[in-house]
């Protein structure tokens, strides 16, 4: 586990506390936490981001979406905020003649009621009306789910993500020559019993999957014997894992840097609520991700990862 | 329906276009309530970003 944690404005993530810390916490609206120990003119500050959840991760009693680290997730919330405006617009709308019938139509306030049959104007007005409504809720949605479907002509790195019983295997072929293999590794669920001081219960896996911040991946998803699904809530990602010689593939491109979580999604046998699906997707870092996370030049993996990175650093400098 | 008012014995019976009026009037406030609460944050997210952006925060600590 990395030794470093995040600290955003000085506040740091209360699943990673410093060790031997006794971490004093007060609660703000929200849930959010604050350090007592923290100088005060960082709360005006914390203050903007209170409904910002502090990790990328669930939160216990969660209302709403994870914090969006790609586009598509951005997309995804405010695409759920456009239609929510309309299911306000129609709620209000409806409780409130609802409760004035009751109100005028009480049987001591009106004991005669009127036999009404039809009445031509209205139902035609309550037909338009609500297939309007369901055209200006398709505008955004399309366009989000068309742009969504767009294929990324030149990733900068390609992953794949191997879903097995119950673990996964991440591979990454691109920057190896043709006498190397391509750098794997196995990507384990620590167990409930075993995390560390910090560590999210269920969510933290042995190897996390490290990849480039602010450019464009793709990911391609395929199992190794049942169906599983790859799923990141915080980038907007999910994405089957299909038996067969079948290759799923998605991408993504992250804005900031984090850790990310998140779990299988499709159903794959006694152990599926224990496997993770991208096992973090781990540090998300700047073209120079590399010096932070490899173990010495002379490590089998670093060079790969410092291939990767120089391609992913030119490519970054001349975007 | 004719006159859009309801008959009634004694009282004045309720105006079917006032209160759909009424009706939709406070379903157009209360979603405009809710489009400020999009609104405020969809700029602190932007916000956060030309933070980061700036350099003027950051998310992971020096080592």
């Amino acid at each position: 586990m990395p030794k470093d944690s995040h600290a955003f404005l000085g506040w740091t993530n209360r699943r990673f506390p410093s060790s031997g810390e006794q971490e004093q916490v007060s609660l703000f609206l929200g849930g959010a936490e604050q350090s007592k120990n923290e100088p005060n003119q960082m709360i005006v500050l914390e203050w903007l981001f209170l409904t910002i959840a502090p990790c990328d991760a669930a939160e216990p009693w969660q209302l709403g979406s994870q914090d969006a680290a790609t586009p598509t997730m951005q997309g995804i919330i405010d695409l759920h905020h456009d239609i929510f405006f309309f299911l306000i617009l129609i709620f209000v709308f409806v409780s409130r003649i609802l409760v004035r019938a009751l109100w005028h139509f009480h049987y001591k306030r009106n004991p005669i009621p009127q036999r009404i049959v039809h009445g031509t104007t209205i139902e035609i007005l309550r037909t338009i009306f609500p297939s309007i409504i369901p055209m200006f809720i398709a505008i955004p949605s399309f366009a989000l789910l068309y742009s969504m479907d767009e294929v990324v002509v030149d990733p900068a790195i390609t992953i794949k993500a191997i879903g097995h019983q119950w673990y996964r295997t991440y591979e990454y072929s691109d920057y190896n020559s043709s006498d190397e293999q391509s750098l794997t590794f196995d990507s384990y669920t620590i167990p409930e019993d075993d995390p560390e001081l910090g560590q999210s219960r269920l969510l933290e896996v042995d190897n996390r999957v490290v990849v480039p911040a602010k450019i464009d991946l793709r990911i391609i998803v395929t199992p190794a014997d049942v169906p599983h699904s790859w799923a990141v809530p915080s980038s907007g990602v999910k994405c089957d894992a299909v038996p067969g010689r079948r290759l799923n593939q998605t991408s993504i491109s992250v804005q900031r840097e984090g850790v990310y979580y998140g779990q299988c999604s499709e159903i794959c046998g006694t152990n599926h609520a224990f496997t993770r699906a991208p096992g973090n997707i781990g540090r998300l870092l700047s073209p120079l991700w590399l010096s932070r996370t490899t173990q010495g030049a002379s490590y089998p993996r670093s060079k790969l990862l410092q291939r990767a990175a120089g391609a992913v650093g030119s490519r970054g400098a001349r975007q | 329906m004719a006159g859009h008012k309801v008959a009634h014995v004694a009282l004045k019976g309720p105006s079917v276009v006032k209160e759909i009026g009424l009706g939709i009037a406070f379903g157009l406030v209360a979603g405009g309530l809710w489009k400020t609460l999009q609104w405020e944050g969809q700029r602190k997210t932007r916000a956060f970003y030309d933070l980061l952006e700036k350099g003027e925060i950051r998310i992971v600590t020096e080592e």
